[in-house]
């Protein structure tokens, strides 16, 4: 754990509504969280792939469920708290 | 890639587009946000769009930051709990809430220094009023109560 590197600026931030001090925030550099609302940080882009986040998004019923988004659009999905990431079907297909 | 609003579908693992004014360029769309106190509820916002409501999973629609100074939402957040209660960044504006669900907003302050690129709520202890607004900006995340 320890600090934001100095270069994690922040495009995205989510909080784990029922455990607060779970703090995740994400950038071009990568995904990071906290467990004790952001006083110190933890890198968690283990299997995200590179590239970047352009938005965060946790499951409200099941926040173990972390949606990531990159700047291209496509979509990422924990189910670990970001633990490991695994990428989803392309939008626009249609349901 | 499509561009507009989509719904995940079985897990996101698909994906159903979801209809917006015809008068909202999709490409305007970058934000969207939910409340788990109001399910069906859904805003969107971005940059030239201002913030649009829905209280039907999207099936209509309406307008709901005109009171706001300028069209160019780059934040949006809902209270964790309270789904009436909005929180919007404008571009060099400020950070406004709304409590009834958009028809009237107030400014809250300049947000922090650094361009105010994501918001979000938390019910975290401590705060003078209901919670803490964490800002996503370039020069990491910032954290204020939400009564500033």
């Amino acid at each position: 754990m320890g600090r934001l590197p100095a270069n994690a600026g922040a495009k995205a931030v989510a909080i784990e509504p029922k455990q607060p001090k779970r703090v995740y925030t994400a950038g071009d550099t990568g995904l990071f969280r906290s467990d004790d609302a952001g006083e110190t940080w933890q890198a968690s882009a283990q299997g995200l792939p590179g590239g970047g986040v352009a938005a965060l998004a946790l499951d409200p019923r099941a926040p173990q469920t972390i949606y990531a988004a990159t700047p291209d659009g496509a979509v990422d999905r924990s189910d670990d708290g970001a633990g490991s990431w695994r990428r989803l079907a392309a939008s626009g297909g249609g349901g | 890639m499509a561009s507009g609003l989509f719904r995940g579908i079985d897990r996101s693992q698909r994906w159903a587009p979801i209809t917006i004014p015809a008068d909202l360029h999709p490409d305007k769309l970058t934000l969207v946000a939910t409340t788990a106190a109001a399910p069906t509820r859904l805003y969107v916002a971005g940059p030239g769009a201002g913030v649009l409501r829905s209280d039907d999973r999207g099936k209509t629609w309406r307008t709901n930051g005109a009171a706001l100074p300028s069209l160019d939402v780059a934040a949006l957040a809902v209270h964790t709990v309270r789904s009436d209660t909005l929180y919007a960044g404008i571009a060099g504006q400020g950070v406004f809430r709304t409590e009834d669900g958009g028809d009237h907003w107030l400014r809250m302050d300049d947000g922090p220094t650094s361009r105010v690129l994501a918001l979000a709520h938390s019910p975290l202890e401590g705060s003078m009023n209901t919670g803490w607004l964490y800002a996503a900006t370039p020069d990491g995340p910032y954290l204020s109560m939400d009564c500033f």
